[in-house]
């Protein structure tokens, strides 16, 4: 339905939170494809060995902060420092409400940090609230 | 176990230091003694010495008086010779001279020699002589000399002579006696005073020799004791340090165990969350897929005219459910309790930064941050004087904000919440109270209160059983301590300690 469809990166290591998080991203109504790696390692391949293809596809990463290999927060520093994929929107998902580190995440670039609810509505209100902004930043579609 | 070693002999031995005192005070005595001996043994000899020295001048006296008279009677005799065979009157000269003495020195004699049994006879024979001189004299200067002579022939004055020279013979004789024995007893006298002083100084070197040797032992007894002393200090002192080292590394290793707890407690409500999370989605997945079931049977098959087996829609309509609320229920309330331990770990993180609080603004801040609350509850509370203090603001805040929030909380049924803040220097500590008019705490549950998780009362109100386990370990981090003291259905009254100036010591505690 888009001329140039956003696609989305998932990087969750635990399967069934992405699997929760791809279902209520569905439910919202979101149709964008959905890539899902399980570690930091994977998740920087995926952005970066991929060469100008990157650049021109957009792409929205939803990340979780507790990885088995790295911090997402690294992965955040990572995006937000390379000229190509600074623009990128970055949907903190996690299970900490430390405001240190909440406060970090913005810091360094983060556009929305959702701490992952526990009670099945309020985790379900925060995946449509996200399915309405992946809407949303579709409409400007870069050059 | 450490254990500071005991000196190995007691630092001054008490009964050889009085065994001490009383040989030294022995020896001032003996010494004193000994000088007083010498001194009376001297005055005794020399009172004797002087004795027998004067009674040998008094003999050499007498003898000289003695000597002198004979002398004097021989001399006037060789004049009344001279003079009666030459009639020259320059002979006359010497005789009258001498028998003048004569009666003189017989008188001296007398005084020197009182009550002598061979004056009398002496001075009988000398007088008698004198008188025959006299009378020769007088008869030849009258021109009368054969009559002197022939007085000279009848040898009378020769037999009074001889008589004098014999008694003259045995007074010289006694007093030569008399002069030596006196003689030698002074020089006996002396040589016993040089006795004495010799063996006075010896008892006094021997006195003096003992006296130094015995303080030497003393000097000795106490230099010895000084050096026990000295170690024992050194042994108390290493002692202290290894303890003061021990302490310190306990404490290190306390710090470094409650530093383990804290992670641990943080990873641990970490991990056990993330498959908390998928426990309550998928319950919330099961729990939708449960209702479109449900739906579609009620839409689609009844109305179809298929029925559906009592057991089946028993499944489906009550027992999922029910399940389902079960699970919700417990991970529900596992999801507080893991965020209640993340927070206290948290909280336990936190590096506290002392700081000057004055209290009365802090809590008048805690009291309006309940306003609406209070309002709600026709609470009244009350701010009387608060002193000030050093501590972390935060927690101080924290502290307050619970104890003000749980006595509106615990407010007693049918009576509004009264409620007080106040407190008062106590040493080094401030002593703040937090009272209230509320339902109470039963005796057994006053400690229990403190503890995580638990609660005390009628399950009345929400609550996961954190706050007061939180204001415990916030105090104990600064110091401080918290004590509760309540009567059932009249009131509880939260007493909290804080030092005065909360010393920051790094690592956080407790």
């Amino acid at each position: 339905m888009n001329a140039v469809p956003v696609t989305i990166l998932l990087i969750e290591d635990d399967p069934g939170h992405a699997r929760l998080i791809e279902k209520n991203v569905r439910r919202a109504g979101v149709a964008n494809d959905i890539h899902h790696v399980a570690d930091g390692t994977t998740a920087l391949a995926h952005l970066f060995d991929r060469g100008e293809r990157v650049k021109s596809d957009p792409i929205l990463v939803l990340l979780d902060l507790n990885l088995p290999d790295m911090s997402g927060i690294d992965i955040l520093a990572r995006i937000k420092a390379d000229p190509a994929l600074r623009r990128t929107p970055v949907i903190v998902l996690t299970t900490t409400d430390d405001k240190m580190e909440i406060q970090r995440c913005y810091d360094l670039g983060c556009n929305v940090y959702i701490t992952k609810p526990v009670e099945y509505e309020g985790f379900s209100a925060a995946i449509r609230q996200l399915g309405l902004f992946l809407t949303v930043m579709q409409v400007p579609e870069p050059d | 176990m450490l254990s500071i070693p005991r000196p190995s002999r007691p630092a001054v031995s008490g009964p050889p230091s009085t065994l001490y005192g009383r040989l030294e005070r022995l020896s001032l005595a003996a010494g004193a003694l000994i000088m007083l001996g010498i001194v009376a043994a001297s005055a005794v000899i020399a009172a004797r010495t002087d004795r027998d020295l004067g009674d040998a001048a008094h003999a050499q006296l007498s003898r000289a008086t003695t000597v002198d008279l004979l002398q004097s009677v021989i001399t006037a005799e060789t004049g009344q010779r001279g003079f009666l065979l030459t009639q020259r009157p320059a002979y006359l000269g010497n005789y009258a001279e001498a028998a003048k003495r004569v009666p003189v020195l017989l008188d001296q004699i007398d005084a020197l020699l009182p009550g002598d049994p061979d004056l009398p006879p002496w001075r009988t024979a000398i007088e008698e002589k004198m008188a025959e001189l006299a009378k020769t004299v007088q008869l030849a200067s009258d021109g009368h000399m054969a009559d002197a002579i022939a007085l000279v022939q009848t040898d009378r004055g020769k037999q009074d002579m001889d008589t004098a020279r014999a008694i003259f013979g045995r007074l010289a004789a006694r007093e030569q006696l008399a002069i030596t024995t006196d003689l030698d007893s002074s020089r006996a006298g002396t040589r016993l005073l040089v006795i004495v002083d010799a063996v006075a100084f010896i008892l006094l070197v021997l006195l003096a020799m003992f006296v130094s040797n015995s303080l030497r032992g003393t000097v000795q007894k106490l230099r010895e004791s000084e050096e026990n002393l000295q170690t024992a200090n050194r042994e108390l002192e290493s002692g202290r340090e290894r303890l003061e080292a021990a302490v310190a590394e306990r404490t290190a290793e306390l710090t470094d165990a409650n530093d383990e707890i804290q992670r641990f407690a943080y990873i641990v409500s970490h991990d056990l969350r993330a498959p908390l999370l998928n426990i309550i989605g998928f319950t919330g997945e099961l729990e939708d897929a449960t209702n479109r079931l449900n739906r579609f049977v009620a839409d689609n098959l009844e109305p179809a005219g298929i029925t559906v087996p009592p057991d089946v829609r028993a499944a489906s309509n009550e027992d999922l459910p029910e399940a389902i609320r079960f699970i919700q229920t417990s991970t529900a309330k596992m999801d507080r309790l893991i965020t209640a331990i993340l927070r206290l770990s948290r909280e336990g993180r936190r590096v506290l930064s002392p700081e000057r609080l004055d209290m009365e603004k802090l809590l008048g801040g805690v009291i309006d941050s309940v306003r609406h609350q209070a309002e709600a509850a026709g609470a009244e509370l009350s701010l009387g004087k608060l002193p000030a203090i050093v501590a972390d603001r935060l927690a101080v805040e924290q502290v307050f904000s619970n104890l003000v929030e749980n006595a509106l909380k615990y407010a007693a049924a049918g009576r509004a919440p009264r409620i007080v803040l106040e407190g008062r220097r106590q040493g080094g500590f401030a002593r703040y109270e937090v009272r209230d008019n509320g339902r109470g705490i039963a005796e057994r549950d006053r400690e229990r209160v403190f503890e995580l998780f638990r609660r005390a009362g009628p399950q009345n109100t929400s609550g996961e059983g954190i706050g007061l386990a939180h204001v415990r370990a916030l105090l104990r981090r600064m110091g401080g301590s918290i004590d509760c003291e309540s009567v059932p259905d009249v009131g509880s009254t939260f007493i909290v300690r804080l030092p005065v100036a909360m010393v920051q010591n790094g690592a956080p505690i407790g």
